[in-house]
């Protein structure tokens, strides 16, 4: 990965070190880095996408410290020592989580922009409410947008993966 | 997209350092606590600070319970804190009910209740609930600590009572003495999230007491004294509801913008009162709808 | 042709699960914005924003200034012709004279890096003089209305003319008309426009970008550069989502990225933001659309006459091709005997409008299908009935009186959504007059033309390469876009059961057009049947070359060997197709092959009569809604939607399309709204412009009707455009049915229902 779109001379950069998937990473970033140019840019963990750039389609969501967050509404310099899982953490063994089997099973994918965020979002409800009903399903992921399925396989592969 | 504005970010430890930094910066300065308002500002260029100061560091910012006869509510605390707390739950159920109403899952993560009425939007949802609370809204500044009643923190919409140099520590929420119901009702377009396009906030006191503010209908979130005097001391019938309800245009001065008309909200501004009112007034009496049932 | 017939189906029909999942679950699937290049530089477009206005001088001096910047590319920096229209020559690249709508660009700012180039675009000063502008399509048609391009600003007009429709009004007992009016839709693809461009070390250009139509792109590039074809090189990125949003406007973005890449000779990216991608990509038309309709006594329609007006925006990019398409088919899907239908394409100073599913139909169905209801409810008929009575039917004639001959499934559509969704008895139901809430349900049919029809014959052919390896193993290369619907999926399983190889076997690949001749735009749910076909045409070149061998192998004549499940031969004497594979490479025999599919001939002359589609999908959609009287929110409870596919080929992701389209109709038909004032959007993000959540779907059953096409591979017919076409309007008569409010514009906001009840109308 190379020049990074988010990375720039304004501010005084700063280094920060936080946990990754599992692992220590450390990273330069400027004060205007937002949490989502860091894992793009910075530490081309490119899985975590943008839709909007205001919290407002979920494409972005990543875990912190255990909870969903839309990355491009956080600053970079706010997760110093912070832990933060992506999409890829989810396979970081090798072997995909149940969330994304369930995904690829119940023909939940479409286009798959959407996917990364809906199911981190789905990761971290399932990690709090192990047998969630559908409306809470619905509602856990009502601030991710998918503009492809309709809801109804996603819903579906998140109903399936909590059994 | 990338924030274009150029800016330092510092993280003060404690309190004073933090007051001290903000006094030094002047009004060029702005906190930063979720920032799920701030980051999109500076995105889109509506505000251009030299500096961000994150005071998620700070100890006793994150503070949330009961504290005598209040509930504490730091300013770092989240609608995720508030939702997930017990006391807040069972002590305070018009701010959960409030607080599952906004934006969504990944946002209420980030967002907390003093930067929602920092930013101080018409239609932001903890105006009303704070307003029918009578919570009070605790700030230091150089010059030592004050306590603004909520009725006079909003001032304009997206103005405050805050001054330049002032930082919002926590707010304070009395309990109702000798208990109390509410109900929270938000107009939005549709099921998903939305930003309100009207709001009630009702507080059912005993022996027929009520307090109602509205969000999203005037400048800044407004407590509705004549509907208050109207209903306090009376049973609530059908009658005195129809009256009330006749007073709200003399309340609220709604505006039209993209989300509705200035004539639509005048439509649901008595429906959503009437719903609010009868939800608020059952639960009281240990009956109505469970919290956090949607009303429109 | 494809010898169906007398073989088992395999991997055709079955659920396989999408290839592309596991890239996209895992966040391996590589978008255009996660590529990079060495040396690349990012963009960003200057937008003065103004609605109609000259433009006097592009001044690029703070910008330049700024550290960081390395160019800011304005039309002068346009090496070929600055001309972009898809259709007609209207569209400059950069403006270099006039600005025709607010998101016209007249400058491409190249920096270090995003923020940098977006820092520096804001400096950039246009130096405009406005000029009047019109906003709305029909004024613009009247003497003296702002001109948007110099000709006038009706640049386009088509006319379908069958029977007479004095005698056929003549004959009604009851006409009904009305005038109906639909806004812009914003596509709201997840994955925003985005390009990159590389210039290449022979002199040519390399095109990554997310979109529909590589060949489009490629002819943009190419043209603007100046270049051969030959020198541009598109390749298609994993591409998230597009829904007809994706086809003309990539070319632009592609292009800008080119021109700065071209002169830096540095790689460049550009990215929309959001904002960018609202005001620069084109919409759903808005249209009024009047119709009257006239029926005798027993519900026989005698005659419609038809008035189309679309907003075509500043530059007509596919408007040509939308409103053909929308005056084709504006009856509806329905026998008339007398038809008279003027559909006319117009500028005005706002967004261009193009391609979104559907195809300009939607909202002529808005209006044909209100007005059928209206005509049933007259008469005293159930709408179904009336559908059923005047609907097309095989042996039936189509408005450019086209006899339809096979795979006609609308009855069947409207039986089936008939029975499962119960509505003889739901529609005979009443609730009490007192219960606040209403409920209703509703009905819409439609027919869609599948592929380009008779207004893009030059572009109706699609390729494929088909590459066996020694090893069995097979690559495919396509000229079709997966834009998310599934196409590499089903072509896959296309691949498998003709070529007889498993289907873990086969990859096929995103578009590279180095690789597959022109195969026309991946639109009008033409790619799974022309690029289905095409891949069946390869496959049948190699199980002749390669059935040769395995005869000879096997000692069994040609004519007798099949391919199938992986084994090759004829009874008891078979081999592995792997293991002929090998055998052929031995021999030197050739396991490539190209495949071609050319669409059958259509016509449409003057007078719109001739055969104006080869083939037509059919669907209806019965929606179920509760109103709120008191707040006028209307929930949308339960979708049945029944749709003619041909034949299946994975239930899976056409269920998925038929989901995904009911949840586009409901967000045309309750809450997209994209609200403008003057060239200003005032909508340009999803907190403005709502868009349904998961909170927000209802209950959808899907029902598949197979009625074979002989010329569709296995059978099937498109599906991408129709399941985003019935809906709305079923919405909308689902409503009238609650309410009795009969709405004439979209969308039906809970304002619009409540404002209207409080107004006294409705029941």
């Amino acid at each position: 990965m190379t020049a990074a779109a988010g990375d720039r001379g304004n501010g005084t950069a700063m280094e920060i070190r936080l946990t990754v998937n599992d692992a220590e990473r450390v990273a330069d970033v400027a004060p205007t880095t937002t949490l989502v140019e860091l894992l793009r840019d910075h530490l081309a963990l490119t899985g975590t996408k943008v839709g909007c750039g205001h919290g407002e389609c979920g494409a972005c969501t990543v875990i912190l410290d255990g909870r969903p967050v839309s990355a491009c509404l956080v600053f970079a310099a706010q997760c110093r020592g912070r832990k933060v899982l992506t999409i890829e953490g989810l396979s970081a063994s090798g072997e995909a989580d149940r969330v994304q089997r369930a995904f690829v099973k119940a023909g939940a994918v479409q286009c798959g922009y959407c996917t990364p965020g809906m199911i981190v979002s789905a990761y971290a409800l399932l990690s709090s409410n192990p047998r969630p009903s559908r409306r809470e399903i619905e509602e856990a992921i009502s601030g991710n947008l998918c503009r492809c399925t309709g809801y109804v396989k996603i819903v579906d592969a998140i109903d399936g993966a909590s059994e | 997209m990338p924030i274009a504005h150029e800016f330092e970010y510092v993280k003060p430890t404690t309190l004073d350092e933090a007051v001290r930094v903000l006094a030094e910066c002047g009004d060029g300065a702005r906190v930063l606590a979720g920032g799920t308002d701030l980051v999109g500002w500076l995105r889109d260029d509506l505000v251009a600070p030299d500096l961000l100061v994150d005071i998620k560091g700070i100890e006793g910012l994150g503070e949330l319970g009961l504290e005598g006869n209040a509930l504490t509510v730091g300013a770092c605390v989240t609608f995720t804190d508030l939702i997930e707390s017990e006391t807040v739950r069972i002590d305070f159920p018009l701010v959960y009910e409030m607080a599952r109403t906004v934006a969504s899952v990944g946002i209420r993560n980030r967002a907390t209740m003093v930067g929602n009425i920092c930013s101080a939007v018409p239609c932001c949802d903890s105006g009303p609930v704070l307003l029918v609370y009578e919570a009070v809204i605790l700030v230091k500044g150089p010059s030592g600590g004050r306590a603004i009643p909520a009725t006079e923190w909003f001032v304009g919409n997206k103005t405050t009572a805050l001054e330049v140099g002032e930082i919002v520590t926590r707010i304070a929420i009395p309990l109702p003495e000798d208990g109390h119901a509410g109900a929270y009702v938000k107009l939005g377009r549709y099921r998903g999230e939305d930003l309100a396009q009207a709001s009630v906030a009702i507080l059912a006191l005993p022996r027929d007491r009520y307090r109602v503010a509205f969000g999203a209908v005037a400048a800044t979130p407004v407590r509705a004294p004549k509907i208050e005097a109207l209903l306090s001391w009376k049973s609530l019938g059908d009658s005195l509801i129809e009256k009330a309800k006749r007073l709200i245009r003399q309340e609220t001065s709604p505006i039209s913008d993209v989300r509705a008309s200035k004539e639509y909200r005048e439509h649901m501004l008595p429906v959503m009162f009437e719903r609010g009112l009868r939800a608020a007034a059952a639960r009281l009496a240990g009956s109505g709808p469970e919290y956090g049932t949607r009303f429109v | 042709m494809h010898d169906r017939d007398d073989r088992e189906m395999g991997a055709v029909g079955s659920r396989l699960v999408r290839v592309d999942a596991d890239a996209k679950v895992t966040g391996r699937a590589l978008y255009v914005d996660d590529l990079t290049f060495p040396g690349m530089l990012e963009a960003a477009l200057v937008l003065p924003g103004c609605a109609h206005a000259r433009l006097l001088k592009v001044d690029a001096s703070d910008a330049l200034a700024m550290a960081g910047v390395h160019a800011v590319v304005t039309a002068d920096d346009v090496p070929g012709e600055n001309q972009v229209g898809v259709v007609d020559r209207d569209q400059p690249l950069l403006p270099s004279e006039r600005i025709r709508y607010s998101g016209d660009a007249v400058a491409v700012v190249v920096a270090e890096t995003r923020a940098i180039a977006r820092e520096a675009a804001a400096a950039v000063r246009a130096e405009t003089e406005e000029i009047p502008a019109v906003f709305d399509a029909v004024r613009a048609m009247e003497p003296g209305a702002p001109k948007v391009h110099d000709d006038g600003n009706v640049f386009l007009e088509y006319r379908v003319r069958k029977g007479n429709i004095d005698e056929g009004f003549e004959a009604a007992d009851i006409i009904v008309e009305r005038t109906f009016r639909t806004h812009h839709q914003e596509h709201s693809y997840l994955e925003p426009l985005g390009a990159i461009a590389v210039p290449e070390e022979h002199g040519g250009v390399t095109i990554y970008g997310t979109m529909q139509c590589p060949y489009y792109v490629q002819k943009a590039v190419a043209t603007v550069l100046g270049l051969p074809l030959a020198h541009v090189r598109v390749i298609q990125t994993v591409t998230g989502g597009g829904f007809g949003g994706k086809e003309d406007s990539p070319s632009e973005i592609c292009a800008c990225a080119a021109v700065a890449a071209w002169k830096l000779r540095r790689p460049v990216k550009l990215i929309y933001t959001r904002e960018d991608d609202f005001y620069r990509s084109s919409k759903r038309h808005p249209m009024t659309v009047t119709y009257k309709l006239g029926a005798t006594r027993d519900g026989t329609f005698t005659a419609a006459q038809i008035r189309v007006v679309a907003d075509a925006g500043a530059y007509s990019t596919l408007t040509p091709v939308v409103v053909f398409r929308a005056a084709a088919h504006a009856t509806g899907p329905y026998e008339i005997p007398n038809v008279h239908t003027d559909a006319y394409g117009v500028y005005t100073n706002r967004q261009t409008t193009g391609a979104f599913r559907g195809f300009g139909q939607p909202q002529t169905i808005f209006a044909n299908e209100s007005i059928v209801d209206e005509v049933a409810e007259a008469l005293g008929l159930d709408p179904i009935d009336v559908r059923l009575k005047n609907g097309l039917a095989v042996g039936k004639r189509t408005a450019t009186n086209q006899l339809l001959t096979e795979s006609v499934g609308l009855p069947e559509t409207l039986r089936q959504a008939r029975e499962a969704s119960g509505w003889d008895a739901k529609r005979a139901e009443r609730g009490a007059d007192s219960d606040p809430i209403k409920r209703g349900i509703g009905v819409g049919s439609i027919y869609y033309g599948v592929s380009l029809g008779a207004k893009g014959l030059a572009l109706d052919g699609s390729g494929a390469h088909m590459n066996v390896y020694r090893d069995g193993s097979v690559r495919i290369a396509i000229g079709g876009t997966e834009m998310g619907q599934g196409l590499l999926t089903v072509l896959t399983q296309i691949a498998s059961d003709a070529l007889g190889a498993p289907t873990e076997s086969i990859h096929v690949d995103h578009v590279d057009t180095s690789v597959v001749p022109d195969s026309g735009p991946s639109v009008a749910s033409r790619t799974t049947l022309m690029t289905g076909n095409a891949i069946i045409d390869a496959a049948e070149k190699l199980r002749a070359t390669m059935g040769e061998v395995a005869s000879e192998l096997l000692g069994v004549p040609t004519g007798e060997i099949t391919f199938r499940d992986g084994r090759v031969g004829a009874g008891d004497r078979s081999i592995a197709f792997a293991e002929l594979a090998a055998e052929c490479w031995a021999r030197n025999v050739n396991t490539a092959a190209d495949g071609w599919y050319a669409a059958p001939l259509s016509t449409f002359d003057e007078d719109g009569q001739g055969d104006a589609y080869a083939i037509y999908s059919y669907a209806t959609h019965v929606a179920e809604v509760e109103v709120d009287t008191r707040t006028g929110h209307v929930r949308l409870v339960r979708v049945t939607a029944a749709h003619d596919v041909g034949k299946i080929l994975n239930p899976t992701t056409l269920e998925g399309q038929v989901e995904g389209g009911v949840l586009q109709c409901a967000g045309m038909a309750l809450y997209e709204r994209m609200i403008t004032d003057g060239g200003d959007i005032l909508t340009p993000d999803f907190s403005t412009y709502i868009l349904p959540t998961a909170m927000d779907v209802p209950e959808i059953e899907t029902l598949f009707i197979e009625e074979p096409y002989s010329r569709g591979p296995f059978g099937a017919k498109g599906i991408g455009e129709t399941p985003a076409m019935p809906g709305a309007v079923a919405i909308a008569n689902a409503i009238y049915h609650a309410t009795g409010l009969r709405f004439l514009e979209l969308p039906i906001t809970a304002e619009a229902v409540r404002l209207a009840l409080a107004d006294g109308r409705g029941r």
